[in-house]
């Protein structure tokens, strides 16, 4: 509804009779102006401050100074950037290859294969870059251990580390083109599922031999679909913290993420003028490859190969190579997930560490699970993690319906600003997001209310990084709804929000699940942003994990062998969900 | 509820985003209470907008719309339609799919503005699908119901409230053709014995003059005749009111001969013809002479009558049952006629054909 008042009225009962007819939108759009912009722009005022935040003594650009001239800043960058491109390429390369072979060819078990693509999204990054530090760890790693004996076996001197060291850029490369898969396997299957077959069989009939065809044809075609699921990996790569935190820091590896958080969390004192200095430039560079990569699927949709007609492409038989195919999902699966999980579990079966071997099968025990229950902590970090998972599904999910039903209903200048404000934080890395509130809320006038160091500014952490997320798939489903169910409820004399609860929500009610159960997993997993905030009363079951990491490894693993247990079946059922909703459109 | 409307203007981006282009300009008309409205024209020519406006549902950019002694919009102000005292009936039926029969009709009742106690709520909701004779449908949900059934709900649901005024937005267009008779039979009784004024929009031309007291016919955001459906159908102000109520046939001419009795003559490439001339046109103009064509008689021969003839060929003839529609070339000109089906034509036939002067029309050329 526009925004209208009476024309006879005087100017007082007018804007009362404005603020009355549009409280819903002012409401929503104060509130996403809080969430988003205020924190962000309190990071921008930050950069520019000296001393802590909550008293600055007064304007410079001496932080900016101290970044530009850190010779650690620009490697830090530069490493960034190699890390999550050299990552992409591994796991594209890889996500392409699998999802070729799991829609388009005679590869036996294709079913399995599907399952054993989805479950590494049950493991969090932290307790994978963990499992793998365990293997890999220069001294102590598992395997690194294992090589050691068989190089002594066959009499080299192997001295007392390596061969491999994780803790390396090269090691952070892998960590990220492994975790990199899923999400690029998932963007990129669809189009080889849609993709129309008399594109190939033209080829084909033009004397174009299968390879060529493949390469000449299919790649070609595909390629917009390709490139933008790369892009958006590569954007999710630049801002990985989890294994940075856990195999870069020991081995001295800075990445931009992990130099804002120990920049603010670790050294001592906090510098959080350059921190925000950091922040400020990190983002600047998301917005850069974000519009770049809306460029791109711009792109992409104008090349339309993808017809959407459903219809099952050609099976390529590849003969005596289906076995050894499958053993590529199997190796994949052993690396994403066996091993990392096995290592985690061995671990948290011993009293202390020890490299697997039978010599030390006499030590299992539960003790370190039982540990878990019995430290005093764990009740109010289990209901920390159960608010916070609870409260934050909901508040955002709330939230995104209504800012996705302006922005679909909505006309004029309003609703573009508000479809852009809810899309930034796409480009603001957690570790940003987390730094900018906790700035936000430790100097006035924000910390009056008195959320840092509550669940609360958790919440508000978490609902700000999924907003992007949850308004897309609010838009997609309120588009699908008849503007004339909802004109009927309001013509029937209900008032807009009245209408909006009564009716629109309940229509969409399976998309609203669906992005709820999305948001309640991916809160319960999240780990920069409580980390970042955490405080003695906020802490969360993955925070508490990583307090135990630090000082008695075989808890901390217990706790992750049971954070992993507890995520598969939320994982798999947040996926039946989203292929159902999926099938209805 | 009497329903004035004056002035109404409405402009839309168009598609490109560049410039604007008028949906309504200056739209008046005024509706008596209990009066069945039509606005009748085809589809873009702002009958619905009009609607929409009246509704809520739009704001117009310039004019008033009031229900009874209330002003509900004007220039810069629009009262939301939750607020309105009106009932509306959607072409898509709006039916929710997520409630039953029973809840979708008593919404107004438990969320609109006017809420009532459960029992009165669930009294006035059955006398109302009583009326529609859908008592035995309350607690199926909405989605297992017919085209025909939903459309009924979404009456219902219109009018459980008491509104005094019903819109109705094309109700009729998704549902077959001997449903659309039926309901049409039925909102006309039910408006009727209710009491309430109703404006209908339609594209059908037949709806509209078999259901309406009146009929406004629009045309390019304008309202361009507006009458009681006979009088429209006998006396259209424009070719273009001519051509839309129903078929007609028309013929260039100008008027060689005026009298005093109105019988004046007119000459067309088909011969010089009698016609009552209407004051406002005078000898020597140029006119459309416009004929019905269930107007014409089929002869054989030109001669034994004072009415009018023309000359011509059957080039194909469609038998409808009721009568025989023929298509017939004269001078150049294919021309409608509508015969008795008792008749005999047969294709490639040569025929005149009659008409009296009281049958025709003239309009001024320029009108098209």
């Amino acid at each position: 509804m526009a925004v209208t008042f009476p024309v006879e009225q005087a100017l007082l009962p007018r804007i009362w009779q404005w603020l009355r007819t549009n409280t819903m939108s002012i409401i929503v759009i104060g509130l996403v102006i809080f969430l988003v912009f205020v924190p962000i722009s309190r990071l921008l005022i930050s950069s520019f401050q000296l001393g802590h935040p909550a008293f600055p003594d007064g304007w410079t650009l001496s932080n900016y100074e101290s970044a530009f001239t850190a010779e650690n800043f620009y490697i830090t960058l530069a490493r960034t950037f190699w890390i999550a491109a050299v990552g992409t390429v591994i796991s594209l390369a890889l996500a392409v290859l699998l999802a070729f072979l799991v829609e388009r060819t005679d590869m036996p078990f294709r079913n399995l294969a599907w399952v054993m693509i989805l479950i590494p999204m049950a493991i969090p990054g932290i307790l994978f870059a963990m499992g793998w530090n365990l293997l890999l760890a220069p001294k102590s790693g598992a395997v690194n251990v294992f090589l050691r004996d068989v190089l002594s076996m066959v009499g080299g001197s192997p001295g007392d580390q390596g061969p491999v060291n994780l803790y390396s850029v090269g090691g952070l490369i892998f960590l990220d083109g492994i975790r990199g898969v899923t999400t690029i396997f998932l963007m990129v299957v669809g189009s080889f599922r849609m993709m129309d077959p008399t594109l190939e069989e033209a080829a084909r009939v033009s004397k174009a031999s299968r390879i060529t065809t493949f390469f000449k044809v299919t790649l070609p075609a595909l390629s917009p679909a390709i490139l933008a699921a790369g892009m958006y990996s590569f954007i999710l790569s630049m801002e990985s913290f989890e294994a940075a935190l856990a195999v870069g820091l020991p081995g001295g590896v800075f990445v931009l993420s992990t130099l804002i958080y120990f920049t603010t969390r670790v050294q001592p004192p906090p510098d959080y003028g350059l921190g925000a200095v950091f922040g400020v430039i990190f983002m600047a560079i998301m917005i850069l490859l974000l519009i770049l990569y809306r460029r791109a699927v711009n792109h992409a949709e104008r090349f339309s190969t993808i017809t959407g007609k459903g219809f099952r492409p050609r099976i390529i038989s590849i003969g005596k190579w289906r076995y050894p195919a499958f053993f590529l999902f199997l190796a994949y699966f052993v690396i994403a997930v066996v091993l990392p999980f096995a290592i985690l579990a061995w671990v948290a079966l011993l009293p202390s560490y020890r490299p697997p071997s039978l010599d030390v099968l006499h030590l299992l025990t539960f003790k370190n699970f039982a540990a878990v229950f019995q430290d005093p902590a764990i009740w109010k970090v289990l209901w920390n993690t159960l608010v916070l998972m609870l409260i934050t599904a909901t508040v955002t999910m709330l939230l995104a319906f209504f800012v996705s039903w302006m922005i679909v209903r909505g006309h004029g200048k309003g609703k573009t600003a508000l479809d852009i404000l809810v899309f930034v934080p796409l480009a603001v890395p957690g570790i940003v997001i987390a730094m900018a509130l906790m700035i936000a809320y430790l100097s006035p006038p924000l910390n009056y209310l008195r959320i840092y160091g509550t669940i609360w500014i958790l919440v508000v952490g978490l609902a700000v990084t999924y907003l992007p997320f949850c308004t897309r798939l609010m838009n997609a489903a309120i588009v699908q709804i008849h503007k004339d169910l909802e004109h009927a409820a309001q013509v029937s004399g209900a008032k807009l929000f009245r209408t909006l609860v009564v009716v629109t929500l309940p229509l969409l009610m399976p998309a609203f699940i669906a992005g709820w159960i999305w948001v309640a997993v991916h809160s319960l997993r999240a780990f920069a942003i409580p980390l970042m905030l955490a405080g003695r009363n906020n802490q969360v079951f993955a925070v508490l994990l990583w307090e135990y990491w630090e000082k008695s490894m075989p808890v901390a693993c217990a706790m992750g062998v049971l954070l992993i247990l507890a995520l598969i079946p939320l994982t798999l059922l947040l996926r039946k969900f989203i292929s159902q909703i999926n099938r209805q459109q | 509820m009497e329903i004035t409307v004056t002035n109404l203007t409405k402009n839309f981006s168009s598609m490109d985003g560049e410039g604007k282009f008028a949906a309504l300009s200056d739209v008046s008309f005024k509706i008596k209470q209990g009066q069945f409205y039509t606005l009748l024209g085809p589809s873009g020519c702002g009958k619905s907008t009009t609607l929409r406006c009246i509704a809520g549902l739009e704001d117009p950019d310039d004019g008033e719309i009031r229900l009874g002694d209330q002003l509900v919009a004007a220039r810069g102000m629009s009262m939301p339609p939750n607020e309105r005292p009106i009932g509306m009936v959607f072409q898509s039926y709006a039916i929710w799919p997520h409630m039953t029969v029973f809840n979708n009709v008593a919404f107004p009742l438990k969320h609109g503005r006017q809420r009532v106690s459960k029992a009165e709520r669930t009294r006035r909701v059955m006398e109302v699908l009583s009326l529609m004779q859908m008592e035995h449908l309350a607690h199926r949900p909405a989605p297992y119901l017919s085209g025909g059934q939903q459309q009924r709900v979404a009456l219902a649901r219109a009018l459980v409230s008491s509104s005094e005024v019903l819109l109705l937005d094309e109700p009729l267009s998704n549902l077959d053709a001997k449903l659309r008779e039926d309901l049409r039979a039925e909102i006309k009784d039910l408006t009727r014995k209710l009491g309430v004024t109703a404006i209908y929009v339609t594209h059908d031309q037949l709806e509209a003059l078999a259901m309406s007291d009146r009929i406004a016919v629009m045309h390019g955001g304008k309202i361009v005749q507006e009458a009681a459906p006979r009088e429209l159908y006998l006396n259209p102000k424009t070719s273009f009111v001519a051509q839309f109520i129903g078929q007609i046939n028309f013929f260039d001419g100008q008027i060689v001969e005026t009298q005093n009795s109105n019988l004046g003559a007119v000459e067309t490439a088909h011969g010089t013809w009698r016609c009552s001339v209407p004051s406002t046109l005078s000898k020597g103009q140029k006119v459309q002479v416009a004929v019905r064509p269930e107007a014409f008689r089929v002869s054989p021969s030109a001669e034994g009558t004072v009415n009018n003839t023309l000359e011509g060929k059957v080039e194909k003839s469609v038998f409808l049952g009721e009568a025989i529609e023929c298509f017939i070339r004269s001078a150049g000109k294919m021309i409608t006629a509508k015969v008795s089906a008792t008749k005999d034509v047969i294709d490639g036939q040569s025929i005149f054909l009659r008409f009296s002067p009281e049958a025709c029309l003239l309009l001024p050329a320029e009108s098209n």
